[in-house]
């Protein structure tokens, strides 16, 4: 039934052009290339009745040359963090018991991460840091200079 | 990228640990001072 | 969802929930028997001492958010988002000076809306009062969703029971025992948490070496360990600012002031900052180094649960169940007592039965009690919305109080407009930048607005507050 379910879901999505993560087995996020400010994603792959185990990888290039282990094993998602800012590209695949892992998806998932613009961070961080000196400043100050109703 | 030492990160958790558990004991000591002054509540 | 069965049995889970609700409701009605009169009930006798003062207010401040929320923090964020978290002790730091101050100023004092009406007048109270209760149900909520959901993820019981056995016993023992029940139930769960934290930190530090998960990190996932990361260094202020946004407003914080003894009040909140600083860090570092761990985190909202039961197994799911219903019970116990306060006294006193006796108005108490526990549980019931939104939602109002409160307290040119102002346009434009920038700098720009606002309304005042006017009594 869900693998039935997830045939349906792929073809649809092969016929739909805004699905394009459809094709790399990944059912969320769902659109790729997907963005992300702070180098994190929550990554959700489908799975079928007799597979014991999922591999994901990623990698810093397109071709998915030299890639680094994400996550191998039984569930069907993960959250990835600690990302630096660049694209990455993410496949998953599965084998079933006794088995082999299949053939690598063409597509990856691609994720871009472009961290929060440093110039807002500048201006909030400094006027953080201003309130947070005067805060303390005006409750340190006024301790001290309240005397006449100890 | 400008990375947090491995020494200042291993000294966060440990002295983090460490301190919790010496809260726990001060806590515990703390309240024994009180019940024996008769200052609890 | 994505994962295996709970680790813990659901039977173990009620076990576990009869067995504290037991004991809470039991201490509750033990010292119930001192809270007859008002002062006894909303303010446990005005003399509670340095532990128990101490104790509550860590407790109350380790709520079942910290538990749930500062691994997400490490998970995403990493040592700064640690880092970040931590800066919620300084809120109890700078109380420290204020809560003596608020004793010195309001002596018989019962709320922080009392201050605020005397301070500045009925417009400032009416605003408080608003962004008080906004706040408070939207803390109340959460951490009762939390409640059901880390229950329900631990050991299945389903979210609807988890969730309203949690607020039942918090409501019973709150209502039978007022502030005592509240503060000694605090101290026995502060003493709880402290031993989770550090028997399930030890055992994560068992498992993982934390040089070579440093280098994996630093290969895997080196924004994690980034000193400079954008969002992390964003949440910092953000943080600090919505720590002391809550702490120095909330009735929560001010009834504890009110409560203990005036030699030890000051002392009793910088302890308490002592005992609350290295808590996320302690909490926080395993979800950090979970990839070392060899733990995949499925559902960020359950990265809390997830490394406890890859670490800890049944024995240890039952450390953290206990943990988490001590974290509720000691935040959900202080709230629903300050809040049905705050209702008593400036809602139902001082608006609406001004002649209301003291015994009557304890009786209120007890009624407002369970109502908010009705309102609380209603709203919670259909589990809308996820964690953080509930709660950081209210940001913005929070940061916009800080300023009114501090210069209230200490500047005597501070005035009402100045208040009113800084209150209204600290929260409009701190909402506006919630969905225009996000949740991390909502806060921070609240808070920012409101001290100009505050600052140049007080700068051009030409009048000054007589102080003595702040020493009202019931008999008034």
């Amino acid at each position: 039934m869900l693998y039935s379910c997830r045939v349906l879901f792929l073809v649809f999505c092969s016929l739909v052009p805004f699905c394009d993560a459809a094709g790399t087995g990944f059912v969320e996020p769902v659109t790729s290339p997907a963005v992300s400010d702070d180098g994190t994603v929550q990554l959700v792959w489908g799975s079928s009745g007799g597979v014991v185990s999922h591999e994901v990888r990623r990698s810093d290039s397109a071709d998915f040359e030299d890639s680094t282990l994400v996550y191998e094993g039984k569930d069907t998602a993960t959250f990835v963090s600690g990302l630096p800012e660049g694209e990455h590209y993410f496949k998953v695949r599965s084998k079933s018991a006794g088995g082999v892992y299949e053939d690598w998806p063409k597509e990856s998932f691609v994720l871009k991460v472009e961290y929060i613009d440093g110039r807002l961070v500048a201006v909030l961080m400094t006027a953080g840091f201003i309130t947070f000196v005067a805060i303390v400043g005006t409750i340190f100050w006024g301790h001290r200079n309240a005397g006449d109703l100890a | 990228m400008i990375l947090f030492p491995k020494i200042v990160v291993v000294a966060l958790v440990i002295g983090a640990l460490t301190l919790t558990a010496a809260s726990l004991i001060a806590l515990i000591l703390m309240a024994l001072k009180d019940r024996k002054s008769r200052k609890l509540w | 969802m994505f994962q295996n069965e709970t680790v813990l049995d659901p039977n173990v889970g009620w076990f576990l929930l009869a067995l504290f609700g037991v004991l809470w409701v039991s201490l509750g009605l033990y010292w119930g028997r001192k809270a007859k009169s008002l002062d006894g009930f909303m303010l446990a006798g005005r003399n509670v001492g340095l532990a128990l003062g101490s104790a509550t207010a860590m407790a109350t401040w380790v709520t079942s958010n910290t538990i749930m929320l500062v691994p997400q923090f490490g998970l995403k964020m990493g040592i700064w988002g640690l880092l970040a978290y931590s800066t919620a002790s300084f809120g109890l730091f700078l109380f420290a000076p204020m809560a003596k101050r608020i004793r010195s100023l309001i002596p018989k004092g019962y709320t922080s809306g009392d201050f605020v009406r005397l301070r500045y007048g009925k417009p400032a109270w009416v605003v408080f009062l608003l962004i008080s209760f906004f706040y408070s149900m939207a803390w109340l909520v959460s951490m009762a969703m939390a409640g059901g959901i880390v229950l329900e993820a631990l050991s299945g019981i389903p979210y609807p029971y988890g969730m309203s056995v949690v607020l039942l016993v918090c409501v019973v023992y709150t209502l039978v025992g007022g502030l005592y029940a509240v503060i000694g139930t605090d101290f026995i769960q502060s003493g709880i948490i402290l031993l989770g934290v550090v028997v399930v930190g030890i055992t994560a530090l068992m498992n993982i070496d934390l040089g070579v998960a440093y280098d994996k990190t630093v290969a895997t996932k080196p924004a994690l360990l980034n000193a400079l990361m954008p969002v992390a260094l964003l949440s910092l202020f953000n943080n600090m600012f919505f720590g002391f946004g809550e702490v120095f407003h909330n009735n929560v914080w001010w009834s504890r002031a009110f409560a203990m003894r005036k030699a030890v009040v000051s002392k009793a909140f910088r302890t308490a900052g002592f005992f609350w600083l290295p808590i996320p860090i302690a909490v926080g570092f395993s979800a950090l180094f979970a990839t070392s761990l060899g733990i995949n985190i499925t559902d960020i909202d359950m990265t809390g649960p997830l490394i406890a039961a890859k670490l800890l197994g049944s024995a240890g799911a039952v450390i953290l169940f206990v943990v988490i219903f001590c974290s509720l019970g000691s935040s959900i116990d202080s709230l629903l007592a300050a809040t049905s306060d705050l209702i008593a006294e400036d809602v139902f006193k001082k608006m609406i039965v001004p002649n209301i006796s003291d015994a009557s108005l304890r009786k209120a108490s007890t009624f407002i009690i369970v109502g908010l526990g009705v309102l609380t549980w209603l709203i919670c019931l259909p589990r809308v919305g996820n964690l953080m939104t509930v709660l950081f939602y209210a940001g913005p109002f929070v940061g916009s109080a800080i300023w009114p409160i501090i210069a209230g307290l200490y500047w005597s040119r501070a005035n009402q407009a100045g208040a009113v102002s800084a209150m209204v346009s600290g929260s409009a434009v701190g909402l506006y930048a919630y969905s225009a920038y996000g949740w991390y700098t909502a806060s921070l720009i609240a808070t920012v607005v409101s001290m100009i606002v505050m600052i140049g309304f007080t700068s051009i005042s030409q009048s000054t507050f007589d102080w003595r006017k702040l020493n009202e009594t019931h008999a008034d």
